[in-house]
């Protein structure tokens, strides 16, 4: 499964109960829809760096990493990237 | 009295004037008073009567406020149920407060269907009432303290500790905390935390002093920022982590007109405190909240000079050290004064008995030093909540749920510090004896996430030969000493 994939069946179950929104799609705005609520956040960073490993910095949390789900896999992949090559060295 | 009634005294007073604002809705005091009334209708129509317990779950939204004064109108008390929680989690709740029905926003209710009896009835847009199982009675004596909240917390023990506030000792709690905040009509206040854990020395409060409560519709740094300065915000209440984001904000944008930045729910990071005064010359006021007691402490005229403090005693309040190191000057914060806790649930303590057994002091279980100029300085806190970007937790509803895994015998789940979030979850566990194959953390991870809330599964789990205890066997949960005793790899 993507990392896109992923975070849309998360959010699908946990946060909106299973429901999908009219016009919801992994392009969506997560934002401009409120669908992504304060509480939502703490709870999709949480998820995130438990299962992908990577750690958001406080800088990371800005609205242009998490507007959309292609955009948070954007942020996830470049990090992994950033993990894998500092393994590396 | 009723709590209502405040509101209503100042509806009358200033129907034309802003009540809440969100990103989509304005609602002024005459609006909202015609919104209350009606659901006041539609919940007598349902049966709802004085004495009832009402379980709330519902998002923050107008809506939420909305129908707590229309519970509380119809002499009832509420519940909330948080909605962040998993479907367990949320039972439980039902399972340890006598709750008569349930008030659910319509897309979320399949979420609390295990407790429905019948059919759930709509009554507005997207509010739905259901009748619940009856797990249990109402303990004797409740409905006579007149209450206004039973709010659901797992006691240290691990056993449920519901907390009983009534409407009077609301009143004496907000009461107490004008003496410093000084709200009037003029305030215009950004709320980010949940109304479902806050609420009373906050919300009631801003429509009993008839401000303005602006929703913030999330809780990036940019947004809370466009929102203040869009409306002139007076007044910020919110958890270290949204203070941190609006720190990282990258803009411009000033606030002028903010008079009180109130941090709420975990301790500061002092790193935290100098990046905002550096973003925006405002310096932050840390506070010393408690559900038992209320918001006793504010820093609210020395916040930079006197930062890492929690203030000097509101009026309405006085504070004892029990000492417990005193070459350090440390001991356990005692306190007393108005708006105390009116009673724990189960088991059904009343105020004057939970006060008995310090001659008349609450008990709060968190260290402190008091300085030479009666500010309190926190030290530590005994209670071990552990409180992730604002969402608050005891560590021993995690163990029960590590515990139920059948490879582990024994958890120990504690805070560690987190640069973003303020504190996050680890856990320690030990193997069922006989257990050859472990299983991954990973696996670990998706088996909380059956039973627990995102921000309570533990971001680091780590399999260890025995859990640290005292002397006296109970665990250690402090991050700190693990590291010490080198019973930590971080």
């Amino acid at each position: 499964m993507s990392i896109q994939d992923e975070l849309y069946q998360l959010i699908i179950k946990r946060y909106l109960m299973g429901r999908v929104p009219d016009g919801f799609d992994k392009s969506s705005n997560l934002i401009d829809s409120g669908i992504l609520d304060s509480f939502m956040l703490v709870g999709l960073v949480s998820h995130i760096e438990k299962q992908y490993g990577v750690k958001f910095g406080s800088g990371d949390i800005v609205t242009e990493n998490f507007n959309s789900l292609p955009a948070l896999e954007a942020v996830i992949q470049q990090k992994l990237q950033q993990k894998e090559n500092s393994d590396y060295e | 009295m009723n709590l209502l009634d405040l509101f209503l005294a100042t509806a009358v007073q200033q129907p034309g004037h802003p009540l809440i604002i969100t990103a989509r809705d304005e609602y002024t005091y005459g609006d909202f008073k015609l919104l209350v009334d009606g659901l006041i209708g539609k919940l007598k129509a349902q049966g709802v009567k004085p004495g009832d317990c009402i379980g709330l779950h519902y998002p923050n939204s107008p809506e939420y406020i909305g129908l707590v004064y229309a519970i509380w109108g119809c002499g009832a008390c509420v519940t909330p149920i948080p909605v962040e929680l998993n479907p367990q989690e949320k039972r439980q709740i039902f399972q340890h407060i006598a709750i008569d029905a349930l008030l659910s926003k319509t897309n979320i209710i399949a979420d609390v269907a295990a407790v429905q009896t019948g059919e759930d009835i709509i009554i507005s847009e997207q509010t739905a009432f259901a009748r619940c199982i009856k797990y249990l009675e109402k303990p004797a004596g409740f409905t006579r303290l007149n209450p206004a909240f039973v709010r659901f917390t797992s006691g240290t023990t691990g056993t449920s500790k519901g907390v009983v506030l009534s409407h009077e000792t609301v009143y004496e709690r907000i009461q107490a905390a004008n003496d410093g905040l000084h709200l009037d009509s003029s305030d215009r206040i950004v709320w980010l935390l949940s109304m479902a854990y806050h609420f009373t020395v906050s919300i009631v409060a801003y429509l009993t002093y008839g401000c303005t409560i602006l929703l913030a519709p999330n809780a990036f740094g940019s947004t809370i920022i466009q929102l203040a300065a869009k409306h002139k915000a007076t007044l910020t209440y919110a958890a270290p982590l949204h203070y941190n984001l609006m720190a990282q904000d990258q803009g411009s944008q000033a606030l002028p007109d903010l008079r009180l930045a109130i941090v709420t729910t975990a301790a500061l990071d002092p790193a935290v405190a100098e990046a905002f005064y550096q973003r925006f010359q405002i310096p932050l006021n840390e506070t010393y909240g408690i559900i038992e007691v209320g918001l006793p402490c504010m820093n609210l005229d020395k916040p930079r000079e006197k930062r890492g403090s929690v203030g000097k005693l509101l009026p309405a309040y006085e504070a004892r050290l029990h000492t417990i190191d005193q070459a350090a000057g440390l001991g356990e914060i005692q306190l007393r004064g108005k708006g105390l806790i009116d009673a724990y649930y189960e088991p059904w303590q009343e105020r004057h008995d939970i006060l008995q057994k310090n001659g008349g002091w609450f008990a709060t279980g968190d260290l402190g030093e008091i300085d030479e100029e009666a500010y309190l300085h926190i030290r530590g806190r005994s209670k071990e909540v552990i409180s992730v970007g604002g969402m608050k937790f005891f560590p021993q509803t995690v163990e029960a749920v590590l515990e139920s895994h059948p490879a582990i015998q024994e958890a120990c789940v504690f805070r560690y510090p987190d640069e973003r979030l303020g504190e996050i979850p680890h856990a320690h566990v030990v193997k069922t004896p006989g257990i050859d194959e472990l299983p991954s953390p990973k696996d670990i991870t998706a088996f909380c996430a059956e039973h627990l809330a995102e921000h309570k599964i533990p971001a680091q789990i780590t399999f260890v030969d025995r859990l640290l205890r005292t002397a006296s066997g109970k665990l250690i949960r402090n991050a700190s000493q693990l590291q010490a005793l080198g019973n930590m790899n971080a």
